[in-house]
């Protein structure tokens, strides 16, 4: 079955985005951007909440995106994308399909049918439903070496405690460190 | 001048307990106890900071026969060293080589810096953590960074009055899936990120 890998920069303090959904705090350079094509070009699936995807659907098809980051904005527009929502009528990204029905029922759908691993980027909210449904398979967070000090946490809303397994420690040159876990009862 | 290190477990999510203070989720074993008994016999290191709970956990376990049987270096040192007690309500400090500061703690904290000796060692302290965070008084942060997700807990740093940059300095994983980060604040830059 298809794994699903959440995958998400994060600050020392735990937030994903700061206030007013700023994420120019970001700690990006060449090392980055090669991780995240090495990523990308893993995936033939990504799984987006409404939020996210309004974001992400704005950007990547843009000409700012499309000069500045050639390469992840070619993969982000051509790749199948998910986007779990109730209250969007129709999602207009390039190969988006709208995911209306209940998440953890439809997400084990998608798992189930033939192809390579799924990735859940951003999507904070959608992410707490998966991880309370044990449908993620494998958490690979990159801290980034920044007290944000206010902002949205990463993980907020789980009702229950979830034990990890640490898989992988890698420390970019820029500071960033990407933790990558897999869910204890899903270990071997 | 003396550098304060904020040393830390904390979940994934950043919690250094959950709402009930428990923190029996922190994972260690062999190599992590040999790890924090080599950090308390290190030379760098000749005085703690603590607030008001985290003096009340502390002073309660390692004085006890049990802490001195199970973890004997640890607890000599912590018992030995000269601790700063930060509290306007306790009345007096009982542990061994304690001193209760009652004034401003940024102001206390200064001068203790300035005094002649070695760096100090900040524990938990949630509140007095993000005082002198704000003000610029920590100089390191080592954080163990626990292979688990709580759920409910209180962050470690929380309410920031700004972001800080960091430099990160060194990363270790452990066995058991513990990584140890460590970060200085990177004073090079100013820290308008958020």
């Amino acid at each position: 079955m298809r794994k699903v890998i959440l995958f998400n920069l994060m600050s020392l303090d735990g937030f994903f985005e700061g206030p007013n959904r700023s994420i120019e705090w970001h700690n990006v350079d060449d090392e980055f951007n090669d991780f995240a094509v090495e990523q990308v070009s893993s995936t033939d699936g990504l799984i987006f909440g409404q939020v996210t995807y309004e974001m992400m659907a704005e950007y990547w098809p843009s000409e700012e995106a499309i000069r500045s980051d050639p390469i992840i904005a070619d993969w982000m527009n051509k790749l199948p994308k998910y986007v779990f929502s109730h209250t969007l009528n129709r999602a207009d990204w390039h190969n988006t399909t709208l995911v209306n029905g209940d998440a953890a029922v439809e997400l084990r759908k998608i798992k189930g049918e033939s192809g390579r691993d799924l990735f859940v980027f951003g999507s904070a909210d959608l992410s707490t439903s998966l991880i309370q449904n044990n449908l993620i398979d494998e958490y690979r967070v990159l801290v980034n070496p920044i007290l944000l000090g206010q902002g949205t946490p990463l993980f907020h809303g789980l009702k229950d405690p979830v034990s990890l397994q640490h898989i992988h420690t890698r420390t970019f040159t820029n500071g960033n460190v990407l933790l990558t876990y897999q869910p204890v009862s899903r270990a071997m | 001048m003396r550098k304060v290190v904020m040393f830390n477990s904390i979940s994934l999510e950043g919690f250094f307990e959950t709402l009930d203070h428990r923190i029996d989720w922190v994972n260690t074993d062999a190599e992590f106890n040999k790890f924090t008994t080599e950090n308390a016999q290190s030379d760098d290191v000749d005085g703690f900071i603590l607030g008001r709970k985290t003096y009340d956990m502390m002073s309660s376990f390692w004085p006890t026969e049990f802490a001195l049987q199970s973890n004997p270096v640890v607890a000599r040192r912590m018992n030995e060293l000269p601790k700063y007690v930060f509290s306007r309500t306790l009345k007096s400090v009982d542990w061994s080589n304690s001193e209760l500061v009652k004034g401003d703690a940024v102001q206390e904290l200064k001068r203790i810096k300035h005094l002649p000796g070695k760096d100090l060692v900040i524990f938990g302290s949630g509140n007095l953590s993000k005082t002198f965070i704000n003000n610029d008084l920590i100089d390191e942060f080592q954080l163990i960074v626990n292979p688990i997700l709580l759920a409910s807990g209180t962050p470690l740093f929380q309410d920031l009055n700004n972001s800080v940059r960091l430099k990160l300095l060194n990363v270790r994983t452990f066995g058991n899936g513990n990584v140890l980060m460590i970060y200085q604040p990177d004073r090079t830059t100013t820290s308008d990120a958020a």
